[in-house]
């Protein structure tokens, strides 16, 4: 399946804007952000808690919807997804 | 009446969005104008994640409009690098009197201000940039409405 990865703001600048990703079947939200962050140094610490869990500050959507984080890590991805990762906003 | 919405890098004609607000039956119109202010810094840089920034500023202007009567909303932010002075944010609003003007157009600001993802970059006059924090706690978002 083919899943879209967007990051704004600081995350965009660690990570990069847009990863298009071919995953397998049944992958978890939270596995995916946490290989994706991995990717670069310290880009685990900049998302995850040490006891693997998304840190207060990091938002994340599933299309127009916000995902609860104690619920990334159970939420299978499908085909098409395009998940948006971003700090708090500040715009006005 | 449907509001405008417009995320665009170039200035607002603030002038025509008032003239476009003074519908049959309006009585006051109300102009917000959000600038770069000067906090020692040379400019801005503004970024968004527009698709979903545009369906919460619309969802955001027509429950202001049902909840102060509104005649008409529009709603204009500014995104890419902006001056000190330049124009960030317009609001206008028009209603039947001056309360449900501005009450309503309050009320929107802080709504767009807390929950719009859009997100500034200050570039300090010294050198060295830095995000402007946002509050996690305001988002509409929130997790009893996880998807």
């Amino acid at each position: 399946m083919n899943v879209t990865i967007r990051l704004f703001a600081q995350f965009r600048e660690r990570f990069g804007p847009v990863h298009e990703l071919a995953l397998p079947e049944g992958e978890r939200l939270a596995e995916v952000l946490h290989e994706l962050a991995g990717q670069t140094p310290d880009g685990v610490a900049a998302l995850f808690a040490p006891n693997g869990r998304l840190l207060d500050y990091v938002i994340v959507m599933q299309g127009a919807a916000r995902i609860e984080h104690d619920h990334a890590a159970t939420l299978e991805l499908r085909d098409g997804d395009t998940i948006a990762v971003f700090p708090p906003v500040a715009g006005g | 009446m449907e509001p405008y919405i417009g995320i665009q890098s170039g200035d607002v004609e603030i002038e025509a969005l008032v003239r476009a607000a003074k519908v049959p039956g309006t009585g006051a119109v109300v102009v917000f104008d959000g600038v770069v202010r000067d906090d020692g810094i040379d400019r801005m840089d503004l970024e968004t994640y527009e698709s979903v920034a545009r369906e919460l500023m619309a969802e955001i202007a027509r429950k202001g409009i049902a909840r102060f009567n509104l005649l008409s909303v529009a709603i204009v932010h500014r995104i890419g690098a902006l001056d000190v002075g330049e124009n960030i944010m317009i609001v206008v609003v028009s209603a039947g009197h001056r309360k449900e003007a501005f009450e309503g157009a309050v009320a929107m600001i802080d709504e767009l201000k807390a929950n719009v993802p859009i997100w500034k970059k200050e570039h300090l006059r010294g050198g060295g940039t830095v995000w402007v924090e946002g509050n996690a706690e305001a988002l509409p978002w929130g997790p009893g409405s996880s998807g």
